[in-house]
C-alpha cells in the first residue's frame, strides 16, 4: 500500500516478477495497471520470442503439445465421469422431490391433526 | 384433497422422466428418457459441459475426488436453474460460473484440510491421454507446474487456454482487474511452455 504502488516497477522487477520471482508491491502494482500489463507483455516477447503470446507457440515444435494439449491432459476427466454425473445429478434431483413430498405429507398432516383436534390456538 | 394431492405428487416424483418443474412444456419427444433413468435433456448437458466443469473445477482444488463432487453440485444447481437461463452469456460460460461458485464454497468449507499438491498426480484422468501427450513423465512434470501456480492463475489460464473466454469474462467471473487477468496468463504460459520442453 502506499504511494510505492502506484510507481510503476522497472523492467528488472518485471521480469524477476515473470520469472517468478515477486515481492509484494510489485504483484500488487501489477494487478492493477494497464501499462505494466502491456510492458509485460513487450517484455515477454522479447525476450521468449513467440513463447508466451502465441497460444500454441510450441506445436508443431518437436513432439510438444501446445499449452491446451497439455493443460487437457493434466486436468483430464475419468472415462466414465459423464455417466457418473448425469447418475448423481438425477439421483439427486429425484431425492430433492421425495422430500417435497414428505415436507408436503408432513405439513398436509399437521394440517389435519390441527383441524380435528378443533386448534384454537387462532382464536385467540 | 390431500390424499389426491399427495398422490398427484407421488405420481409427479414416480414418473419416469424425471425433468424440473417449468421444463416439461416445452420439452420435445428426443428429451424423453427410457422409464425411471435420467432425461436425454440431462444426459446431452452432462455430455456436452460435463468434462469442462470437471476441469475447472480440478484446476481449483487439484483433488480428483472433490473436483467430482463440484461438478456434481454444479450440474446439479444448472439443471434446476436451466430455465431461467436467459442467454445472456454463453451457456459454457455460465456453467462455469456456477461452477467457481460451488468451488469456492467448497474451498471454503475445506480450507482446513490441505491438500497435498501430489495428489492430483496418477489419480486424475492421465491414464486416458493419447497421442501427443503420452509422455507420462513430461506429464508430470507439467501437472506440477501446474500446481506450483497459484490458485488464480490456474483458474485463468484454463478459462482462456481451454475454455477461450475472453479476458473480460474471466475478470468479470473472478471479480478481478482486467490487468490482472492479462499478467497472470503471461506469466503462468510462460511457466507452464517452459515445463512443455521437456516433451521435446
Ligand atoms: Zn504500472
Amino acid at each position: 500500500m502506499g504511494p510505492m504502488r502506484w510507481r510503476h516497477p522497472s523492467r528488472a522487477a518485471l521480469r524477476r516478477w515473470l520469472q517468478g520471482e515477486a515481492d509484494e508491491p510489485t504483484d500488487a502494482h501489477i494487478a492493477t495497471c494497464e501499462r505494466c500489463a502491456a510492458r509485460l507483455e513487450t517484455l515477454a516477447g522479447e525476450s521468449d520470442p513467440g513463447g508466451s503470446i502465441g497460444t500454441d507457440a510450441l506445436q508443431g515444435v518437436g513432439r510438444a503439445p501446445g499449452l491446451r494439449a497439455a493443460l487437457e491432459a493434466a486436468l483430464a476427466a475419468p472415462s466414465d465421469l459423464n455417466v457418473r454425473l448425469t447418475t448423481q445429478v438425477h439421483e439427486l434431483q429425484q431425492q430433492a422431490r421425495w422430500q417435497d413430498v414428505v415436507v408436503d405429507a408432513v405439513g398436509g398432516g399437521l394440517d389435519t391433526l390441527r383441524l380435528l383436534m378443533g386448534d384454537k390456538e387462532d382464536d385467540g | 384433497m390431500l390424499r389426491a394431492r399427495l398422490l398427484a405428487r407421488c405420481w409427479a416424483v414416480l414418473a419416469p422422466d424425471g425433468v424440473p418443474p417449468g421444463r416439461a412444456a416445452g420439452r420435445s419427444a428426443a428429451g424423453t428418457a427410457a422409464a425411471g433413468g435420467p432425461p436425454d435433456d440431462l444426459r446431452a448437458l452432462v455430455d456436452e459441459h460435463g468434462t469442462a466443469i470437471y476441469r475447472y473445477a480440478l484446476s481449483i482444488v487439484r483433488d480428483p475426488a472433490t473436483a467430482e463432487d463440484i461438478a456434481q453440485e454444479a450440474l446439479t444447481k444448472a439443471w434446476l436453474a436451466l430455465p431461467s437461463f436467459r442467454g445472456e452469456s454463453s451457456l459454457r460460460s455460465w456453467l462455469l460460473r456456477i461452477t467457481h461458485h460451488a468451488a469456492m464454497s467448497m474451498l471454503r468449507v475445506r480450507r482446513a484440510e490441505a491438500i497435498d499438491p501430489d495428489d492430483i498426480e496418477g489419480s486424475s484422468g492421465a491414464d486416458h491421454v493419447e497421442g501427443a501427450v503420452e509422455n507420462r513423465l513430461a506429464l508430470a512434470q507439467f501437472q506440477r507446474a501446474l500446481a506450483d501456480l497459484d490458485e488464480l492463475s490456474r483458474q485463468i489460464v484454463v478459462l482462456r487456454e481451454v475454455e477461450d473466454l475472453p479476458y473480460e469474462t474471466i475478470a468479470a467471473m473472478l471479480r478481478v482487474p482486467l490487468p490482472t487477468v492479462k499478467t497472470r496468463l503471461l506469466r503462468a504460459r510462460r511457466q507452464l511452455t517452459t515445463a512443455l520442453e521437456g516433451w521435446r
